[in-house]
């Protein structure tokens, strides 16, 4: 959660504040009570004084007139009630009666023993010649107490809460004004392109100092931004003129076993012909040559020519420049493919098995998977080769699968049963230059350029080892 | 030229009973110990009568002695025309000089008040005659209902107040009638005495009533012989008015309370003539 350093800044302050007054208040209004106790505590001590002084006489000559109208005089407001009792306790005179009474002072016992302290009663004895002819109580009136505590109190909280008031004004000018820099430097950093430089100014404090410092990392930052950019740029360079090269020697080394399969595929027809002409000649030179024989030896010269014309096609078509995925039906393109190898396959024993519908659909670029269709047989049919496996068989087969994403995918595993490969390089099989070949005979560049098409159009490529050999998956984009 | 003399004549005349007129002085008074206070209360009432007697060019003045006796001197040297008092000082000056008693004053809106002894409610004090040679406490020698009529009464129960003698009532003056309260409470006196509207003030659970009075006009109004009848006739015409107008009843609100001023009933005249 983003929370912003003039928020902190301002509770930060405020919080301060708040407890400093707040303590202070509490502070203030004990004083005040104490003050005010105090104070209450004098009144009651001096008017005693007087008290005593005036009435001690009237008392002891049992004066009620006197005594009554002289604590009638003391009419003040924090005085509930004054008392004046005999030695006995008796109510002698009061201040708020003016009936003649001749009852005891409620708490005299306790209060004449010093038991008990009680609150807003004030107690002395009033001594007449070494003796103790009665007693001065003055009860305080506590309501009119509590009302100037109160009163106190509404107004210790009155000018805490504007004190509070000025202190949220004051946190938020301070928060406004120690973060109205960082503002500014922000706004400039994000109004900043990161290859412009930093325009700050700088003030001569701490803010001066980071901005000075954020502008010297800038330029900082700036030039290794544009070292990295120039390496990466060289890297890219040369991983591009890498693939470039690789893909490169892929294709010599697709187009030398292009050839060869050229020259296999055109060893039989060349030599048909060369039988034909040759069996034409000998005719010619030994019996003569009819009509039919040279129609015959022509058609059959003709034949083989075409199907030279075919072959040559086909292997055109695969290294035309035709790099866009298109829907194709797999089967009949595996089996074009196969009719490429046809010669080599027989010749080898290969049993080639395509488990696949007529129907089944692949969006690929049929050229380039004819290659890889071509190397991961040819790559089978030399381990067949080198393992000297007896029963040779390749299967083929395709699958659609419906992944968790719900994205439609159509798989075809090559299986074959060649021995598989060896464990230490099936992990890095992918890559370029590795080879299971015996050395000097792979390039180690097929299975490389195979990744490379089959990842171009958005499919993967792996690799396990089964029961008797290897197979790949090949997982495609429908 | 006999024209202009008789003329001259009748304008000396004028003039010389005009200023007689003008000179002409009524005062009236009480007695107290504090002259300020009283001086204060009977003021506003001098001015109402004075008001009401400014056709007759009189000036009505306050006097407040201190005593009986500078009363007496003051009445003889006609100082002092009208008096108003209680029945007790009254009496004792009416002895000394010759002052008519003429009317009542409802002081504090009372015609009147009783006397009343009382003692400690468990005290074995029963009858006046249980006094004797007992302590009895007045309010002061010159009270009429806390000093003069309770002992009036003593003594026609056949016991003599005095400090002297075992069979005396003896007596203390408390000064005042909640001092002589206190005092019966705190055990100082045996008896006490007040009147019976003070009385009705004390807490009545403590006290035991042994003698009530008759009703005794709360204030008497007494004219100086020296003033003259018509006068006098006048001034009382205006008191016993004074009740019916309301300027009359704020200053008699003002003057302690007074209800009104009346004439003296026979009852009046028979206790005040049984008293002297």
């Amino acid at each position: 959660m983003f929370v912003s350093l003039k928020l902190k800044i301002f509770i930060v302050i405020t919080t301060f504040f708040t407890v400093v007054l707040t303590i202070n208040m509490f502070y203030d209004l004990n004083r005040t009570n104490n003050q005010f106790t105090q104070y209450l505590q004098n009144l009651n001590e001096s008017s005693a004084k007087l008290l005593s002084a005036n009435v001690k006489g009237a008392l002891y000559n049992l004066n009620y007139t006197s005594t009554k109208n002289t604590i009638d005089t003391f009419d003040n407001e924090f005085f509930k009630n004054i008392y004046v009792l005999n030695e006995n306790g008796y109510i002698f005179a009061q201040r708020n009666l003016n009936e003649i009474s001749f009852e005891s002072y409620e708490n005299f016992d306790k209060l004449s023993q010093q038991l008990v302290e009680l609150p807003f009663v004030y107690f002395q004895k009033l001594v007449f010649s070494n003796k103790t002819i009665g007693y001065l109580v003055i009860e305080n009136d506590s309501k009119i107490v509590e009302e100037i505590n109160r009163e106190k109190e509404a107004e210790v909280f009155q000018i805490f809460i504007v004190l509070i008031i000025v202190t949220l004004g004051i946190s938020f000018l301070i928060s406004v004004i120690i973060t109205k820099p960082i503002h500014k430097m922000i706004k400039i950093l994000k109004n900043t392109d990161k290859n412009s430089s930093l325009n700050f100014e700088h003030s001569n404090d701490e803010f001066g100092y980071l901005s000075k410092t954020i502008e010297k990392n800038h330029n900082t930052v700036q030039e290794l931004n544009k070292k990295l950019e120039e390496k990466v740029r060289d890297e890219v360079e040369k991983n591009t003129q890498k693939d470039q090269m690789l893909q490169s020697q892929g294709l010599r080394a697709s187009m030398g076993e292009m050839m060869d399969a050229i020259a296999h595929q055109w060893v039989q027809p060349l030599n048909m012909i060369g039988l034909h002409s040759q069996d034409l000649a000998f005719k010619a030179e030994l019996e003569g040559v009819n009509e039919k024989d040279v129609e015959n030896s022509c058609s059959e010269i003709q034949n083989q020519i075409e199907h030279l014309t075919q072959t040559l096609d086909e292997f055109r078509s695969f290294f035309r420049l035709n790099k866009k995925p298109e829907s194709v039906l797999f089967k009949k393109h595996i089996e074009n493919t196969l009719a490429l190898l046809k010669n080599d396959l027989i010749s080898n024993k290969i049993n080639v098995l395509v488990d696949c519908s007529q129907e089944e659909v692949v969006n690929i670029i049929p050229n380039e998977f004819k290659h890889v269709m071509i190397n991961l047989i040819t790559n089978a049919k030399d381990a067949f080769v080198e393992n000297n496996v007896e029963y040779r068989s390749i299967s083929i087969e395709i699958f659609d699968v419906e992944m968790y994403d719900k994205d439609k995918r159509v798989i075809v595993n090559i299986k074959d049963n060649a021995g598989g490969i060896a464990s230490d390089i099936i992990e890095n099989i992918f890559e370029a230059n590795v080879t299971t070949k015996e050395e000097g005979k792979g390039t180690g560049i097929g299975l490389y350029m195979t990744k490379l098409i089959i990842e171009k159009i958005g499919g993967t490529i792996e690799v396990k080892n089964v029961e008797e050999g290897a197979c790949f998956t090949i997982s495609l984009k429908v | 030229m006999k024209l202009q003399i008789f003329l001259k004549c009748i304008c000396l005349n004028v003039f010389i009973l005009s200023n007689i007129y003008a000179q002409q002085t009524l005062t009236i008074g009480t007695i107290d110990t504090q002259p300020n206070e009283k001086l204060i209360t009977f003021e506003p009432f001098a001015k109402y009568l004075e008001e009401k007697l400014k056709y007759q060019n009189i000036k009505v003045h306050v006097e407040v002695p201190k005593d009986i006796n500078t009363a007496v001197i003051l009445i003889k040297h006609k100082k002092l025309d009208i008096y108003i008092d209680s029945v007790y000082p009254t009496l004792l000056i009416q002895n000394q000089t010759n002052i008519d008693i003429e009317s009542k004053r409802w002081k504090n809106g009372n015609i009147g008040y009783k006397s009343v002894i009382f003692v400690n409610k468990n005290s074995g004090i029963r009858t006046l005659s249980d006094l004797e040679g007992k302590r009895i406490a007045f309010e002061d020698e010159f009270s009429t209902s806390a000093y003069f009529v309770p002992k009036k009464a003593i003594e026609n129960a056949g016991l003599s107040v005095s400090n002297e003698g075992a069979k005396s009532v003896r007596y203390s003056f408390a000064r005042s009638e909640e001092n002589a309260a206190v005092w019966l409470l705190y055990g100082k006196v045996d008896a006490s005495v007040t009147d019976d509207i003070t009385y009705e003030g004390f807490d009545k659970k403590l006290f035991r009533v042994i003698y009530k009075s008759n009703l005794i006009p709360r204030h008497l109004v007494s004219f100086s012989n020296t003033v003259d009848k018509k006068l006098k006739k006048t001034v009382l015409a205006i008191l016993y008015d004074m009740h019916k107008n309301t300027k009359g009843q704020e200053i008699l609100k003002r003057f302690s309370k007074t209800k009104k001023f009346s004439p003296l009933t026979n009852n009046d005249i028979d206790l005040i003539k049984g008293y002297k």
